[in-house]
């Protein structure tokens, strides 16, 4: 299983430069998950657009990490994170958690701050009543 | 039953302290937020080996990505020729390249790298987070990237968002 793996590696290192490249997958969950995570990261160079509906050269190379790293058994969140890590925050779309737990949070506390001030207007209310 | 106007106020405070927090935390949009640098092992123009190893001889360095298909390199050349006069230590990674026209680039307008990796594969560049070229990191103690600048080095940007860190 490892030599299989990695032929397909070294096949895939020998026709790099092709500019139509074909990604072969073991398994359809695999080539999937492939195609979706290509439409969550976005293309550094190329504004607007992401790395799924690009043709510039960078968008190729993470295409390939991306691909490299499926076959290694890396988790969707580990592959962002690593593209993350070399990019920088703005390569994916979807803001990791770690680094902006307060957006995350915004809405919860957000949210729990109207209900506390409905409840106080509401017995405002009642008492007037 | 007090508990609820409490509460509320105090959300209400954390909520705004924390919006300020986050105001003053994203306020220097110019800056650049240190990053370790990967040690990586690459060849040089010449063919030499190069390890990552090698930019601890310098406290600063400039690693500058180029190429000779780089319209924006050309441009900065003439500046980096300034930098190297200044005695500052620049290595050129050389992305995505062709060996003979690199050499002939560097013969007809000089060349400022005290050394030159051969990234034809652009890994290092990928490693880097390089997206293309050309592009400029500022390397401090050969193991933290301090700045990364994407796109002409020129004598603005070298006081704006070089010079500043390298006066600390």
């Amino acid at each position: 299983m490892k030599a299989f793996l990695l032929i397909l590696l070294l096949s895939q290192l020998v026709y790099g430069e092709d500019e139509f490249m074909t990604f072969s997958f073991i398994n359809d969950s695999d080539e999937k998950r492939f195609y979706s995570l290509q439409k969550e990261v976005s293309c550094p160079l190329c504004e607007g657009s992401s790395i799924a509906g690009s043709n510039a050269p960078i968008a190729a190379d993470i295409k390939n990490k991306i691909y490299t790293e499926i076959l290694l058994g890396k988790s969707d969140e580990e592959i962002l994170a690593n593209l993350r890590d070399i990019f920088g925050e703005e390569v994916t779309y979807k803001p990791s958690f770690e680094n902006n737990i307060f957006l995350w949070l915004f809405p919860l506390i957000f949210f729990l701050l109207i209900v506390f001030a409905a409840r106080i207007f509401l017995k405002k209310n009642d008492k007037k009543v | 039953m007090k508990i609820y106007p409490l509460l509320t106020i105090l959300l209400a405070i954390s909520l705004f302290g924390l919006l300020f927090f986050q105001l003053f935390l994203n306020s220097d949009v110019q800056g650049f937020n240190q990053k370790s640098l990967a040690p990586f092992k690459s060849k040089l123009l010449n063919g030499d080996s190069f390890t990552s190893e090698e930019l601890k001889n310098d406290s600063l360095s400039l690693l500058n990505v180029w190429a000779t298909w780089c319209v924006g390199c050309r441009l900065e050349h003439s500046y980096l020729m300034e930098l190297e006069k200044k005695g500052i230590s620049i290595i050129g990674i050389n992305y995505k390249d062709d060996k003979e026209k690199a050499f002939k680039w560097l013969d007809q307008f000089g060349d400022p790298y005290i050394k030159n990796i051969f990234d034809d594969q652009g890994e290092v560049g990928f490693m880097l987070g390089v997206s293309g070229a050309p592009e400029t990191f500022l390397i401090k103690n050969g193991d933290s990237i301090v700045m990364h600048h994407v796109g002409v080095l020129d004598k603005e940007v070298w006081k704006n968002k070089f010079a500043p860190l390298i006066k600390k």
